[in-house]
């Protein structure tokens, strides 16, 4: 077993985790505990404390990850594969309403990836399409690939008329219908791909070690041209790999699986993974929306391991290029880890399982808490009595109460650290090991790492004001449904971002007035947070425009991989579908 | 979707000759039992007694 997988090893980057995070939240109480006491310790006073421990706990949780993987893993365990025997291996692709234009080029890119390393693994579209005008352009446009399809690699296709269980039924479904024609499934999403070496070093991997139920890789972003994709792009290159390492050594063979770009075991997939479908309607009930999370838990309760491995290379998805496309896609892992406080007592789950949920039940919650601490903070501002010089009878000399500007400034400094260190660390890792070198060298990097510090501190606001919505939608009862993701939505003008952002934009404005009003001292303090939510539209329509510049580079844009260079090829044939296609949209960059 | 698809008719001559029912995937069923997930509801006293005392009644 590889050294950061060992349990002894997983089990003391655990502890050094809780208890990091469990440190920061007690200092973080203690202090502003302290800056209430100076004033007289009141019920607000005890809801800010008890606030900012547990969204203090969830920064230095994330700060953790981080710091557990900037020590580098050892080197990738070779893997060889004798191609006479290689094992069955389908390729899955999951697809509903996607652009099919766009789904033929990524297969045909891989298609000519395997070819390339002579991998006899078969395609398989598993189409859930259900607008009749979109089949029809899906058929018209894969067909080529039927009556081309070259030995060895063979395409399959259905399209499935009940889309139960939406896209853990559909590959369910597969399984169920034809999974024991296959010894391993590699599980795409429709805007995937991934190159014929990944794949045979995937199956190689499984081969090695029969206990492995489910492999996943770190997808990198590519593709994107708006600032916000870009950014996102970036950071996903940049800093994911080392938050990737730490999370690859806290969760040792339990996880994660994040539903794509992953190879499975067919027999560990078909022994533990038919989900149920919850009790009681949507939002908590019914389909189990974040599957994935779900699935890695009960391969591990099957006794299973589930392993992450950040250091696989060519595995690629696309992100979404504008933050409505992100806050939409949002709206559904939301309510799909908030329909995890279900699963929290299911039978047989690991502990850390159970902890995995919680984690992502608590990614969308601290939103709620972060904007009651700041509503608290202003409660506990405005209803302050005003001091009192002479609390005694018989009293010479005036009392002046302390100042808690002191502890006050020390908490900013300390939250503002736990969001910085990071990724001020992450940047000394890579030019220390030599990965700046990549992004243009240390100055770009740098230059690129400021501007995705800046361009996410905009944004946070904005994001904490969409989660929060999608919280108490949830807990409303409001069921989001899976709506057909938006890729290559691109570039937004000023009237959709206004529809989108204004709810944000007048709560921003209405609450700098009303600070202004009952706390004037809580001003300055407030800026970061009122400043973005009142330009929320501008912001929004800003970050979807097209970026091109050096800022935000990364190594895949400087030096295109082979798999991505044939999608673009493959795109760039142009065929009177396509300009049918295109008529009225971009063709993506 | 909708909004993105160019909505004019074209020919689907191409569609026509491909027969999509024989792109199937081939036919090997695995067994995939049901997880359970859910805890079953802890019965009620009165439920207990019943089981208890009422079963043959």
């Amino acid at each position: 077993m590889q050294r950061h997988l060992r349990p002894n090893t997983t089990r003391r980057a655990r502890i050094a985790a809780i208890g990091f995070a469990f440190a920061c939240a007690v200092a973080a109480a203690a202090t502003l505990a302290q800056a209430g006491l100076n004033t007289g310790f009141d019920i607000w006073d005890f809801i800010a404390v008890a606030l900012i421990a547990l969204t203090t706990a969830w920064l230095a949780w994330g700060a953790a990850q981080a710091f557990l993987g900037l020590p580098a893993l050892e080197p990738l365990p070779a893997s060889t594969l004798d191609h006479t025997d290689f094992p069955a291996t389908a390729i899955l692709v999951p697809v509903c309403n996607e652009n099919p234009v766009e789904l033929y080029a990524r297969l045909v890119a891989m298609r000519h990836s395997m070819q390339a390393e002579a991998l006899p693994v078969d395609f398989i579209v598993l189409s859930d399409t259900y607008d009749p005008a979109a089949l029809k352009l899906e058929r018209l446009a894969l067909a080529p690939l039927f009556s081309d399809a070259t030995a060895p690699n063979r395409f399959f296709y259905r399209n499935r008329k009940d889309r139960h269980g939406r896209k853990a039924g559909n590959v369910e479904d597969f399984i169920r219908n034809s999974g024991g024609a296959y010894e391993y499934v590699v599980i795409l999403d429709a805007d995937s791909l991934m190159e014929g070496e990944t794949i045979q070093h995937l199956v190689a991997r499984m081969q090695a070690d029969p206990t492995l139920g489910l492999l996943q890789t770190l997808p990198q972003i590519f593709g994107a041209s708006s600032m916000f994709g870009r950014a996102m792009q970036f950071a996903a290159s940049f800093h994911s790999p080392v938050f990737a390492r730490g999370l690859a050594r806290l969760q040792g063979g339990s996880g994660p699986f994040w539903g794509h770009n992953a190879i499975v075991r067919v027999r560990a997939l078909a022994q533990c993974c038919a989900l149920p479908e919850l009790s009681g309607p949507a939002p908590f009930g019914g389909t189990i929306l974040s599957h994935d999370y779900v699935e890695a838990a009960l391969l591990v309760r099957g006794g299973w391991r589930v392993e992450m491995d950040p250091r696989i290379g060519g595995s690629y998805e696309e992100g979404p290029d504008n933050l409505l496309a992100h806050a939409r896609r949002d709206r559904r892992w939301c309510q799909g880890n908030l329909q995890h406080i279900r699963l929290l007592g299911a039978p047989g789950l690991h502990g850390w399982s159970r902890f995995v949920f919680v984690q992502g039940i608590m990614a969308y919650l601290v939103s709620v808490a972060w904007g009651a601490f700041l509503v608290v903070s202003l409660l506990a501002t405005a209803t302050n009595s005003n001091p009192n010089y002479f609390p005694n009878a018989y009293q010479l000399f005036p009392v002046f109460p302390d100042d808690k500007t002191f502890q006050i400034v020390a908490l900013a400094l300390g939250i503002g650290g736990l969001l910085l260190l990071p990724k001020i660390t992450i940047f000394i890792e890579a030019v220390t090991v030599g990965r700046a070198s990549g992004y243009g060298g240390a100055s770009a990097a740098l230059g690129s790492v400021l501007a995705e510090i800046l361009l996410t501190a905009m944004i946070a606001p904005l994001m904490l004001m969409y989660q929060g919505r999608a919280v108490f939608e949830v807990f409303a009862g409001k069921d989001g449904g899976w709506p057909t993701t938006a890729r290559g939505e691109g570039r937004l003008s000023f009237g959709q971002s206004w529809r989108a952002g204004r709810w944000i934009s007048l709560f921003g404005i209405g609450a700098t007035a009303l600070i202004y009003a009952v706390a004037p001292d809580l001003m300055r303090w407030l800026l970061p947070v009122s400043v973005p939510m009142s330009i929320a539209p501008a912001l929004i329509a800003i970050t979807s425009r097209p970026l091109i510049s050096t800022v935000f580079s990364t190594p895949h844009e400087r030096h295109t991989p082979p798999v991505i260079r044939a999608y673009r090829a493959a795109l760039a044939q142009t065929s009177a579908e396509k300009e049918l296609y295109y008529g009225t949209t971009p063709r993506p960059a | 979707m909708a909004e993105r698809m160019n909505t004019a008719s074209f020919a689907d001559d191409a569609v026509e000759k491909v027969d999509f029912t024989t792109l199937a995937p081939r036919y090997a069923p695995l067994d995939m039992p049901r997880q359970v997930l859910e805890r079953e509801q802890r019965p009620s006293f009165a439920a207990v007694l019943a089981r208890l005392f009422l079963r043959n009644a």
